[in-house]
């Protein structure tokens, strides 16, 4: 099966501070993303995993280098078209949900479409992602009633209701026990399904292993803002 | 569909404005209390301008003369000889246009004692004036109007009441009753006269806590009795007002120039006059009013723009609270003018809530006004479609005023900025 190449970095560095004290987050990372794969980027805290996602997602600018996505620099795009790509390519989930409590749980979904505006489709769309995610029957109740499980799956839904390309999840199960997030993993790791390419920032070996057993699976590795070829330990000990 | 997807965002910012409630009311509150005030200055100084342009109206065509050097007050002590009627009438280019006379003999001094505690001012007085029904066929100028009763008639030692008076008399003024009227302060001079009409008399907007004159009107034969009686003054007039057949104001103060101009070069010698519209005097009161009108209104804005200064820190301190909300928003595709565009919603939601409150505000207010009892008196407050539509447009101004910079401030985020310090 040919795969082509979604996303790529070329000599990318992002340096936080100024003057003398700045902090490398990024140093020189060259990296190439195939379309349908599902990565998980692991590393210690500080490593530079957050802020490659941030690069990829266009939410953050390198301070070198060039981020491809979808063929497109994003660093060239002005403001408005960052937040169309934002709309049309990436779907972001994040540790703490960020979920809007005086909204249900259908409103949320729906959250990134309210200023384009709401089609029957889109709805119809927001329902069955629900169902995807297991709470079909939880469409309107209100976020603060749900479980971190059920408002990551909500996030989730969220995330998939513009259909991105990218998932870009940024330690998805940090606030959950084991079994909810091993749920939540196979759920977005299933995104592969649908042609979705999905990336997971996490430092929980147990989810870089579920990764590296799928087909598309990959594990890749930071350390002080540089991608590593061979880790020095196994993940299946950590 | 693509018109309509700002629907979308609207009502999400309308949910979002009532979030806090109790912020959400105070905000509101603030903007009512502004938005009131102006909406009942504008109600007042409508009512005021409503009755100036009525009294401009009924100066069309009317020119009243005086003996000169006298100014017009309430009681010229003027005296004009009885053969100003036929100067009048043969003065080039003015008695073509007179159709009628209107011959006062105003009291010299209208100190009528007996009703000096009666009134609603202690300083307000009753003016008798004394009219000559016979030069004047058609009884034109302010007395046309009896709403009750008849007019006086002469030689009967009857007289006219102001309807004002029926409000505010602490004394019978009812059909039928008499009263006795002091010409001078010795009370030399007296007149008993029987309440056979009351004219109709609108109030002209002044304040009650202004001395005000009331206009008893009988026959001018009596007044001239009285004073015959006390060997003073007799057989004079006091003003000459003409009703002239004229189709403008401009016409008006023509023929008042005429007059002046005849008077100037000794027309009338031995007697001098000098002629005036009330035209031009309400035309200045008007413009007196617009300076108390604008400054009113300017205080009613600057009144209005506090409560857009609560707007402004109810939503500053809303984005600062949801600035995780905001980066979330633009993190999942929404673009800067959308974040403007939900906070200028939420704060035009807010003050349209005020002005709603506000509008509810001040008719309750001007309800309370329109009593007798507070400095407004029974000066009509009108509301208008126009001052209701002024209310809400200055409400969207003050949300739009309140909402842009907070608005701006949240569209500043940078959602890796924030998400990352959390």
């Amino acid at each position: 099966m040919i795969r082509i190449s979604l996303i790529e970095l070329k000599k990318v560095s992002k340096i936080f501070g100024e003057e003398i004290r700045t902090i490398k987050a990024l140093d020189n990372v060259d990296l190439t993303i195939e379309k349908g794969k599902v990565i998980t980027i692991m590393g210690p805290s500080g490593s530079g995993k957050s802020t490659l996602l941030n690069l990829i997602g266009a939410m953050d600018d390198p301070t070198s280098g060039e981020v491809y996505v979808n063929n497109t620099e994003i660093g060239r795009l002005p403001e408005r078209k960052l937040a169309v790509f934002r709309k049309n390519i990436i779907g972001f989930v994040f540790q703490n949900y960020y979920l809007l409590p005086n909204i249900d749980v259908v409103g949320n979904v729906l959250l990134p479409l309210i200023p384009y505006g709401i089609s029957s489709q889109n709805r119809m769309k927001a329902l069955e992602l629900l169902e995807l995610v297991g709470l079909g029957d939880r469409i309107h109740s209100k976020v603060g009633k749900l479980s971190g499980g059920e408002s990551q799956r909500v996030a989730i839904a969220r995330a998939l209701i513009n259909d991105p390309e990218v998932i870009l999840a940024d330690e998805p199960t940090g606030n959950l026990d084991s079994k909810t997030g091993k749920s939540i993993v196979e759920l977005l790791i299933n995104l592969t399904e649908q042609g979705k390419t999905v990336i997971i920032v996490t430092h929980d070996p147990r989810i870089a292993k579920m990764v590296l057993e799928h087909r598309y699976g990959k594990n890749i590795w930071i350390n002080d803002g540089k991608l590593i070829d061979n880790p020095d330990f196994d993940i299946y000990e950590w | 569909m693509v018109k309509l997807r700002f629907r979308f965002l609207f009502k999400f910012s309308v949910r979002n404005a009532f979030r806090k409630k109790s912020t959400a009311f105070l905000s509101s509150l603030a903007v009512a209390i502004g938005l009131m005030l102006v909406f009942v200055v504008g109600a007042y100084t409508t009512g005021v301008q409503a009755q100036f342009d009525d009294n401009l109206t009924r100066t069309l065509g009317i020119v009243n003369v005086i003996e000169k050097s006298e100014i017009l007050i309430s009681t010229p002590d003027s005296n004009l000889p009885l053969t100003i009627i036929d100067d009048l009438q043969n003065t080039d280019e003015v008695g073509e246009f007179v159709i009628d006379y209107n011959i006062e003999c105003q009291a010299p001094y209208s100190y009528t004692v007996e009703y000096w505690d009666k009134l609603e001012n202690p300083d307000d007085k009753l003016i008798v004036i004394g009219l000559n029904k016979s030069l004047d066929a058609n009884w034109g100028g302010f007395t046309t109007r009896i709403i009750q009763g008849r007019n006086f008639e002469v030689g009967q030692n009857e007289t006219i009441i102001s309807s004002l008076l029926t409000d505010i008399a602490d004394f019978p003024v009812s059909i039928g009753s008499k009263i006795t009227l002091t010409l001078d302060v010795i009370g030399r001079e007296t007149l008993n006269l029987t309440i056979v009409g009351i004219y109709e008399s609108i109030e002209d907007g002044t304040p009650p806590f202004v001395p005000r004159n009331y206009a008893v009107y009988t026959d001018i034969q009596a007044v001239w009795d009285a004073r015959n009686q006390s060997r003073i003054e007799t057989d004079i007039y006091t003003m000459v007002s003409l009703r002239c057949n004229v189709d403008s104001y401009q016409d008006t103060l023509a023929l008042v120039e005429r007059i002046n101009d005849f008077s100037n070069t000794g027309g009338y010698d031995p007697t001098y006059v000098s002629a005036f519209s009330l035209y031009a005097f309400y035309e200045a009161v008007e413009q007196n009013l617009e300076i108390i009108d604008n400054f009113t209104a300017i205080l009613g804005i600057i009144t209005a723009l506090s409560g857009g200064l609560a707007i402004i820190v109810g939503q500053l301190m809303s984005v600062s609270s949801r600035i995780k909300e905001f980066a979330i928003l633009k993190a999942t595709g929404w673009k800067s003018k959308h974040i403007i565009l939900n906070i200028l919603y939420e704060s035009i939601t807010l003050s349209l809530l005020g002005a709603g409150m506000g509008l509810v505000m001040g008719a309750t207010l001007i309800f309370l006004l329109r009593g007798n009892v507070t400095p407004f008196g029974n000066t009509p407050i009108i509301i208008t479609y126009r001052g209701i539509f002024q209310v809400v447009i200055y409400a969207v101004f003050l949300g739009v005023l309140g909402g842009l910079y907070p608005g701006i401030k949240a569209a500043r985020v940078r959602p890796v900025k924030v998400l990352k310090e959390l």
